[in-house]
């Protein structure tokens, strides 16, 4: 019986993880409930294992992989690298620079420690070989990042958007530099990745140059969910709304749901319509935002109007849906869209953008607008008030565009996958990923060659600039027939590793540490991490030809 | 009274904001000998100039100093994003701090917020500029209209506009301050340097402004193949500007419009060139989509060029009745313009004449003295 391992360590209590904790809790349920010729390992940490105690069952084992309480926090990183640089900056308004400049070099390193840590992208080294010694036959990451990967086992991985690509001002930095690395992983160790939407595929196949026939795209289904529950009746009362009618925001307060536009928008339209009756109801958390917001609302005179439920229950947010006159979805991004989905099921018209994943999501069914104009988003309020015949055309279309959304297909087609992945041998040819165009490497570089007649050799020139922040790189091979080796590359120096390369063809990750970022130790906007610069990397028959994989611009 | 100025945008490779900031500290400077002014050289997390130290505005001035010049991006970032206590302390103190850049700091207490208004068009237009661009400005825009103090609007059009899309604000304190053109027929310039060789004086048509959608230089182009191809004018075509987006193809669109040994694409120019030109030009061709001002067409107008220009947003209120306007979207009403001018020697005198009377009623120091008005009624 093939055995699927299921890393399930990024699982986070309460609702952190947002839609994507929804499906994978899903799939497992669906998984448990029907029949198929797999058993699953599930992967846990210490902060979620109990949390999913309840599938224990035949076919179903729970293997704690991360110990420990409480999941690693980003922000706290994050709070403390931001104090320390204006605790920096602070001292250089009042110290001589002489000084400063002595401080400099200890306060990076401070710097760096209290940064790297929890920011650098998950490392996959795994000693143990974990996966092997389980008998696990297919590695599934429904939280994209591959950590667990292992040579020689194939991986399916799950991806949600490419947001920090298309917006990255919306994030920190590093973040963006994290997820990037997390997907350049993914792209390279997964075997097939599983997109929530065509839209993600098609940005995911432009952005990361991944080959089209190892994506596939299966929508989430799980609207059912929530236009099961039954609410108490007095829900709207308790929470304060429901005794005008009132238009309905389901979003987190993140920058990309533009909630400032849609305030914008209603401003303007309650300016220009005296006497609307007509309210507007988020729902959602984050404190500071909300905070920022709320002032707005203030500022602009629409406190009556405007109302801040906060992180709300199923039986809630059901309510809240129910009463609306319809919702309004002025998102700049997303990879799906649940809500649209949720609004039909409960036959209620939907005003959306007409960005990224939401025409796809919405078909013919949503009343479309332009999130970037405040007046698109009034105008098609008021088309939407001023003609009942359409709202009443949008609710049946609503149920018609959601008929092609079923959960028994969405569940089917990840059994295919599975069942494909583990059916298909992989031929390897010869690659090299992980060095940046320029010739950068990150931390990790995995070169695959192909089967030969005769035994050939790796040449890979490598270089440590002199300015490098680190005294020397160390350099690790991970090779998947021999044991490891180890060199060091001291900066201001250049080394040339050649490794035999075994005629069956195969794998070889060589990983490069410690890593920096040229934003924090010189004035460069780059926020990659980096180890070493990659000057050549060639393969060499034994009759002398090459097959080259890389070759830096200078040499 | 102590000012906070920012100077981010006044370095290399000004664009219309950092022309606006340059002349408008330059001038105030002139003016005034008492007010203390704090220059910052970089203001806010996004636009950010490498060199800010070198190329930013400064003066010896007794009055004045700059702050900031040692920052990094990291830095500025942190600094401007998330203000710290003792902000207004590092800031110099301001009793009025003056944002040119689209960024509204937060985080000031004493100090007044005095927010400069360019233009709302991506709030109209957002495919006319980058996704991180529209951000930044509406972003920007929109926390002024929750925090600034006073806003001074570059054009009675811009000022409508906000209002009309922050219909919240206070009216009264959005007050217009027309820029003015840092060009003048008296400005001691090298005629020889500023030549443009294949162009003879006096005999070509003249477009400038970065080559984006928003300048409409597309449908300039048809109107002009349209009258070149029915051999009612002989003048070439000079294009002056800096590569901007979604313009990449253009050189392919002249030659489809086989007009492409007519057309000059000069790519960005100096001053000395733009003078010349702007000089010796048969006339200016502006038939921009939208516009917060229309810097173009007053520099054009302060060197006596007679204009063609669009009839919509701040181009009326800036050209007056001394262009000739037409619609932007109406090709065949440009040409007809266009040959207009050609066939009507007395217009065209009449029009430069206008122009360099028109472009009288602008200057820095009307600005700079509304300005330090403004400074003083908040502070």
């Amino acid at each position: 019986m093939p055995r699927i391992a299921i890393d399930l360590t990024p699982l986070r209590p309460g609702g952190e993880n947002g839609g994507a904790k929804l499906l994978v809790l899903q799939l497992l349920a669906d998984f448990q409930r029907l029949t198929h010729p797999y058993d699953f390992l599930l992967l846990t940490a210490g902060w979620n294992h109990h949390e999913l105690a309840a599938l224990d069952g035949p076919g179903f084992e729970r293997l704690c992989v991360l110990p420990g309480e409480a999941p690693p926090t980003k922000q706290a990183a994050v709070g403390n690298y931001e104090r320390l640089d204006q605790m920096l900056h602070r001292l250089r308004q009042v110290l001589p620079s002489r000084i400063i400049s002595l401080l400099l070099p200890p306060a990076r390193q401070l710097k760096q420690r209290l940064g790297r840590v929890p920011r650098l992208p998950p490392h996959p080294h795994v000693p143990n070989r974990l996966l092997r010694a389980h008998g696990v036959d297919l590695l599934f990451c429904p939280f994209t990042a591959p950590t667990y990967a292992e040579l020689g086992i194939p991986v399916v991985s799950i991806v949600y958007d490419l947001q920090h690509r298309i917006y990255p001002q919306f994030f920190d930095p590093h973040e963006v530099a994290g997820r990037d690395a997390i997907l350049e992983q993914s792209s390279r160790r997964a075997d097939v990745m599983i997109c929530i939407s065509e839209y993600t595929r098609q940005t995911l196949v432009t952005h990361l140059d991944v080959v089209p026939e190892r994506t596939h795209t299966v929508h989430i289904c799980i609207h059912s969910r929530l236009s099961e529950v039954v609410p108490p009746p007095d829900t709207l009362s308790e929470l304060q709304i429901g005794t005008q009618p009132y238009m309905f925001y389901p979003a987190n307060f993140w920058p990309h749901k533009n909630h400032r536009m849609l305030l914008t928008a209603y401003n303007i339209l309650v300016r220009r319509n005296p006497g609307l009756k007509l309210d507007l109801v988020f729902s959602g958390a984050l404190a500071q935002p909300e905070k920022e917001l709320r002032a707005t609302v203030e500022a602009m005179g629409l406190k009556q109007r405007v109302h801040f439920l906060g992180y709300l229950s199923d039986e809630q947010l059901a309510a809240v849906f129910r009463g609306c006159q319809f919702m309004i979805y002025p998102s700049l991004y997303e990879g799906f869209g649940i809500p649209l989905l949720e609004a039909f099921a409960f036959g209620k018209p939907v005003l959306c953008s007409n960005v990224a994943s939401l025409p796809e999501i919405g078909g013919e069914a949503a009343l479309y607008f332009d999130p970037r104009k405040p007046t698109a988003i009034v105008q098609a309020i008021e088309a939407l008030l001023n003609q009942p015949q359409l709202a009443e055309d949008l609710v049946q279309r609503g149920y018609q565009q959601l008929a092609k959304f079923r959960q028994e297909d969405m569940v089917r087609y990840y059994l295919e996958i599975f069942d494909q992945t583990l059916r298909k041998s992989k031929t390897i040819t010869d690659g090299l990923a992980g060095v940046f165009a320029d010739g950068w490497l990150g931390q990790e570089v995995e070169i695959s060659y192909s089967a030969h007649d005769d035994a050939r050799i790796l040449e890979l020139k490598l270089a440590a600039p002199a300015w490098l922040p680190h005294r020397k790189i160390t350099l690790r091979c991970e090779n998947s027939t021999t044991s490891m080796d180890q060199w060091s590359l001291p900066r201001g120096q250049t080394i040339t590793l050649r490794l035999p390369l075994s005629p069956e063809g195969g794998h070889i990750i060589l990983h490069a540490s410690p890593v920096f970022k040229p934003s924090e130790h010189m004035n460069s906007s780059d926020e990659r991490w980096l180890s070493c610069q990659c000057q050549s990397c060639q393969i060499v028959a034994p009759d002398g030809s090459l097959q080259i994989l890389f070759r830096s611009a200078e040499d | 009274m102590r000012i906070g100025f920012d100077v981010s945008q006044t370095g290399s490779n000004k664009a219309g904001c950092g022309y606006v900031a340059y002349s408008l500290i330059q001038h105030l400077a002139r003016l005034d000998h008492d007010n203390y002014y704090i220059l910052y050289s970089n203001f806010g997390p996004d636009f950010w100039d490498a060199d800010h130290k070198r190329n930013t505005f400064q003066t010896r001035q007794a009055n004045f100093e700059r702050r900031f010049t040692e920052f990094s991006h990291s830095q500025a970032r942190v600094f401007w994003s998330n203000p710290a206590p003792g902000f207004e302390d590092q800031l110099g103190r301001p009793d009025v701090v003056h944002a040119n850049n689209y960024f509204c700091p937060k985080g000031l207490r004493h100090a007044r917020l005095v927010y400069t208004l360019y233009d709302l068009v991506y709030v109209e237009h957002p495919e006319f500029t980058t996704e991180a661009n529209r951000l930044i400005c509406f972003n920007g825009v929109f926390e002024a209209s929750l925090r600034a103090d006073m806003i001074i609007s570059i054009s009675e059009y811009s000022r409508r506009h906000f209002l009309e899309i922050f219909p919240h604000y206070p009216a009264e304190r959005v007050q217009v301050l027309h820029p003015a053109s840092r060009f003048s027929l008296t400005d001691d310039v090298d005629e020889k340097a500023g030549q443009v060789k294949k162009l003879p004086a006096g005999e070509f048509w003249l477009s400038v402004g970065t080559l984006e959608p928003r300048k409409n230089l597309r449908r300039l182009l048809q109107a002009y193949a349209r009258l070149r191809h029915e051999g009612l004018t002989d003048l070439p075509l000079a294009v002056a500007g800096g590569k901007g987006w979604l313009e990449e193809d253009l050189p392919d669109y002249i030659a489809g419009l086989g007009i492409q040994n007519d057309v000059h694409l000069l790519g960005y120019v100096n001053d000395a060139q733009l003078h010349w030109l702007y000089r010796h030009c048969f006339a200016f061709l502006y038939p921009a989509l939208f516009e917060g001002f229309g810097m173009p067409v007053l520099e054009a107008m302060s060197l006596g060029a007679a204009v063609i220009t669009s009839n919509v947003t701040s181009l009326p209120e800036i050209a007056g009745d001394a262009a000739l306007s037409v619609d932007p979207e109406d090709v065949e009403a440009m040409a007809e313009a266009m040959l207009r001018l050609q066939n009507d020697s007395t217009l065209h005198a009449d029009l430069q004449r206008r122009a360099l009377a028109r472009s009288k009623l602008f200057s820095w120091e009307k600005m700079a003295r509304g300005v330090l008005d403004v400074y003083e009624e908040l502070a």
